[in-house]
């Protein structure tokens, strides 16, 4: 299977998830996505630190400067209480409009 | 944006973003490398695979760092900044624009400032949110307090409200140790300082046995002030007794500093209400029904909202007036604050709304006198502009530019105004002294002034700044070959305000004159080494007879002072503020008119240095005859036009025989008006205040006459004050009309001049090219001088021809009004002209200047 573009405005709400299982830094976040979409959703990483930023910005994650495996300073991301509400707002969102494009196709 | 978020960013913008970003960014790729190679890549081709999967790293760095940045913040800032430079590097320009904008904005603010504190304050009480006002509408349009028994009904029955208080005025003679004075006194419900929510400096309030109407407490409770004044502060104040119009008082309790309750003026002391009564012996304030104006508030009860308040109280007060068969009114509740009373909220507002049109008027004024200096700094900036717009800077970009320069004048002036609002309302009013009575209301710039400063100020910058800008940008684009068609419009603005100037400026003039003429009015009577003495008998209920022999043992005792030469009693005092009136005729009830009249002792004209031109002064025989009279000139030809006087029979309180005519004078009051004045022979009553003429200083009998009267009678708490005072403040309103009328007028001249050099050198930015080819073809720097100031005064010629009129049109006015005035002072005019041309030279002089050192080669590069 090809990698597919993400829908717009979805990337906030897979880190989000991903989160959820703990804190991870930018590449591993990027992998998980790989892995678990198996290969389906590619994160271009070009987007992906913008996007972390932003949810910075918000307050719906905190950054935690750790050691990675290599040794090097890298940033853990966590997710606040703000960031789950935020999440589960962002999934109902979500589930709405994946109902609502299925109620359309199947209606035409 | 909201606050956390501004929050987060504050708090998570790190100092070290970049080098941060960047570490996690090569870790990414390290990472991503890595996987390359575990994937079989070689090194090299895995990091440049890693490095494209990563795309453009500077992008991704600076959209990473745009979450973080107010871009337009900054851009605002760097606007400001630039804008400041410029200001600064023009500081004519800046100095004439803000004071331009800070008459205009300032005025506008000082009565902001005033109508806050009357109408938008609410009264320094507890839960002032939940207070208020009870008033009742008998007659249409006229609104009034109530009596105190239907205040004890609503109090009693009330369901909607905590408790309702009431308060009224009254004004009583103290007389604590060796001190007496007269009192500002509020009268005041037993559960006012509940209702009020004020705290003690010392003591309490008053008890509940304080409204028992046959048998009072005898507690007052002392303004902290006066404890201060009166008192020196002293610890053992509460628990004295203070004699009150002659019966002794309690001091129970001391309000806290800063407390003056829900009165206009501040009080001196708060007196539980049935003393009124007992206190005035003979009135029946707080039994009577038709007693008035006892002013009622109260608070909310919880969940009580005012409309369910209203329609009770209303209920209330017609069952009440129905079991009085008294007329029901409409009453009202209002939010409570000095101007929320309907009684004063009409003709106030009227007043407030008529200003506030003058003053955004004004504002209006300035603002386009700016936005004309803006326009004619705009055509010299044309260049600069141009150049921006071609290295591809946005139109809105400049635009914002140019609005943010507007904005920054539009603070500064707004800064100055704030710190005028906070000190000149205060100021004019401590200046002016109107009362003797100190105000509750502050004048202060609070939250709300500020608020409408910064709502004025934005406002001004918009007025001035924008279509300026636009006309800037709109210019540059089009490489300046359009020509504003603005030139005509500007001249007839200009020749508007010139007019306006000329006729505010030649009206102010002529009403500074005419205020000094009423300055220099001779009262017509010797007010030097005079010194009035009120025994202040009428509040403690004597007869006519005993006070006649109190003040005539005062006068007698006084007259062995050494020093004094004679003493007259007389019941009106001169220029003091009160007087008498009554129906005057002449024989046979004609030529009816409204005449002052004043019972004097027979010598009263002669201490008084009031000359008699026709027939004869009273003398002793005179003293308790009731049928004779002297009448001034001004009455003499109003009843007896075109005939002697002498011997006439008049009716003037009662049928009397003229026996003398007076010398007009201004003992009423200062005016250059006639008074109609007569004098009747009295042995002296209760009413009779003693003039008392001395040589030397007047100080020590100043001091020395009160105490001197209280050793004599303790019922006489005599006062003494040099007549020369109440001159002094009949002089001070003529003053004070004087000043403002001055103020106003250079305030217009401000304007107007502002106006004019922002005209003039808008025109002369416009000729420049003009003005450089005739220099090149030999003009002297000389007839370029001329040149430009023809062009400009001009208009103000012809704006100031018309002012010329209008202030004659006003001049008209002012004398149908005050007739008296001397006829049209030429110089006057005159004079007003002659400054206003000064002015008028004065600020088209530097553009004048400007052109004439206007270089040849400048018209050519001139675009």
């Amino acid at each position: 299977m090809t990698p597919t573009e993400l829908l717009p405005g979805t990337l906030d709400l897979l880190i989000l998830k991903t989160l959820t299982r703990g804190p991870l830094h930018g590449y591993g976040i990027a992998l998980y996505l790989n892995q678990v979409s198996e290969q389906v959703l590619q994160v271009g990483e070009g987007s992906l630190y913008p996007a972390l930023q932003r949810l910075m910005v918000n307050g719906w994650t905190v950054g935690e400067w750790g050691q990675s495996e290599t040794g090097r300073r890298v940033r853990f991301y966590k997710l606040t209480p703000a960031g789950r509400k935020r999440l589960k707002e962002e999934e109902q969102g979500f589930d709405r409009m994946v109902n609502a494009i299925q109620v359309v196709l199947r209606a035409v | 944006m909201n606050w956390a978020n501004l929050w987060n960013r504050l708090r998570g913008m790190p100092r070290s973003l970049d080098t941060d970003l960047d570490d996690e960014l090569a870790f990414h790729a390290e990472m991503k490398q890595r996987e390359l190679e575990h994937q079989g890549m070689t090194a090299a081709e895995a990091e440049r695979a890693a490095r494209r999967s990563l795309g453009n790293l500077t992008l991704s760095r600076e959209q990473s760092r745009e979450a973080w940045h107010f871009v337009w913040l900054t851009d605002l800032w760097r606007d400001l900044q630039y804008g400041a430079r410029t200001l600064r590097a023009n500081p004519g320009f800046t100095v004439a624009a803000t004071l331009a904008l800070a008459l205009g904005i300032g005025l506008n603010g000082i009565l902001f400032t005033v109508y806050n504190a009357m109408a938008l304050t609410p009264w320094a009480i507890r839960d002032a949110g939940n207070v208020a006002q009870i008033t009742v509408e008998d007659v249409p349009g006229r609104w009034r307090g109530f009596s105190w028994p239907e205040y004890n009904y609503l109090r009693e029955h009330t369901r909607s409200m905590d408790s309702i208080v009431a308060v009224d005025g009254a004004g009583f003679r103290i007389r604590f140790g060796d001190q007496s004075w007269n009192a500002s006194t509020v009268i005041a419900s037993d559960n006012f300082f509940q209702g009020a929510g004020t705290g003690f400096a010392a003591g309490r309030g008053f008890s509940p046995s304080a409204a028992d109407p046959l048998n009072p407490a005898p507690e007052v409770v002392l303004h902290y002030d006066t404890w201060q004044n009166r008192f020196g502060g002293a610890p053992d104040t509460v628990g004295q007794w203070l004699e009150v119009n002659g019966q002794p008082l309690q001091v129970v309790g001391i309000a806290a500093e800063g407390f003056s309750g829900p009165t206009a003026t501040v009080p001196q002391l708060w007196i539980p209400a049935p003393w009124r009564d007992k206190l005035n012996p003979g009135s029946d304030f707080y039994t009577s029904g038709d007693s008035c104006c006892a002013q009622l508030f109260g608070h909310l009860r919880p969940g009580a909202t005012r409309a369910e308040s209203q329609a009770e109280l209303s209920t209330l007060s017609a069952q009440y007036r129905q079991s009085q068969q008294r007329k029901t009114g409409r009453l009202q509740l209002s939010h409570p604050t000095l101007l929320a009373n309907p009684g004063m909220k009409f003709p106030v507002s009227q007043i407030f709304l008529l200003l506030s049109l003058a003053s955004g008027l004004i504002l209006a004024l300035a603002s386009a006198n700016v936005a004309n200096l803006q326009l004619a700094r705009a055509r010299t900036r044309r260049r600069e502009i141009a150049v921006r717009l071609s290295l591809g800077a946005a139109r809105g970009r400049i635009l914002r530019q140019l609005f943010a320069e507007s904005l920054l004048l539009a603070s500064l002036a707004g800064l100055i105004t704030l710190a005028l609002c906070h000190t000149v309302p205060n100021a004019i009013l401590a200046w002016m002294e109107l009362s003797q009575e100190r105000l509750t209301v502050q004048f202060a710039a609070d939250w709300r002034v500020a608020g409408f400063l910064i709502a004025m100020s934005f406002l001004a910058a918009l007025l001035f700044g924008l279509a300026p800008a636009l006309s800037a940008v709109r210019d540059a684009a089009s490489g300046g070959r359009t020509t504003s068609g603005g030139g005509r419009l500007r001249t007839v603005f200009l020749v508007a305000q010139v007019a306006v100037c000329a006729t505010v400026l030649g009206g102010s003039a002529l009403l500074v004159r005419a205020m000094q003429q009423s300055r220099q009015i001779d009262p017509g009577f010797r007010w030097e080494s005079a010194i009035v003495v009120s025994p202040n008998l009428t509040s403690n209920n004597l007869t006519d007879d005993q006070a006649r022999e109190i003040t005539n043992a005062l006068r007698d005792r006084l007259l062995k002072l050494p020093g004094v030469e004679d003493i007259a009693g007389a019941t009106l005092i001169p220029l003091g503020n009160s007087f008498s009136a009554t129906d005057a005729a002449g024989p046979g009830g004609k030529n009816k008119v409204i005449a002052y009249f004043t019972k004097v002792s027979t010598n009263a004209l002669r201490v008084l240095a009031i000359p008699i031109v026709a027939g004869r002064d009273f003398d002793r025989t005179d003293e308790t005859r009731s049928d004779v009279v002297i009448v001034n000139e001004a009455l003499a030809a109003q009843l007896l036009p075109g005939q002697d006087a002498i011997g006439k029979v008049i009716e003037a309180a009662g049928k009397r025989q003229i026996v003398g005519v007076a010398r007009n004078n201004s003992i009423r009051e200062l005016s250059p008006l006639p008074q109609m004045n007569f004098y009747v022979p009295s042995r002296g009553d209760r009413a009779t205040n003693l003039i008392v003429r001395h040589t030397g200083a007047a100080t020590p009998f100043l001091s020395e006459i009160p105490k001197i009267s209280r050793t004599l009678d303790s019922r006489v708490l005599a006062t003494a004050i040099p007549l020369e005072q109440n001159l002094r403040r009949a002089r001070r309103s003529a003053e004070i009309a004087a000043t403002l009328a001055g103020a106003l007028s250079i305030l217009a001249l401000v304007l107007a001049c502002v106006g004019i050099y922002g005209v003039a050198a808008y025109n002369v930015a416009q000729r420049t090219r003009e003005i450089g080819v005739r220099v090149a073809l030999g003009a002297r720097p000389g007839e370029i001088v001329g040149m430009v100031l023809r062009q400009n005064l001009r208009g103000v010629a012809i704006g100031g021809a018309a002012g010329i009129a209008g202030a004659l049109a006003f001049d008209q006015l002012l004398h149908s009004m005050l007739y008296g005035l001397s006829p049209t002072d030429p110089w006057a005019i005159l004079s007003a002209v002659a400054i206003l041309a000064g002015m008028a030279l004065l600020a088209a002089w530097p553009n004048a200047q400007r052109a004439a050192s206007v270089a040849p080669a400048s018209a050519l590069r001139h675009d």
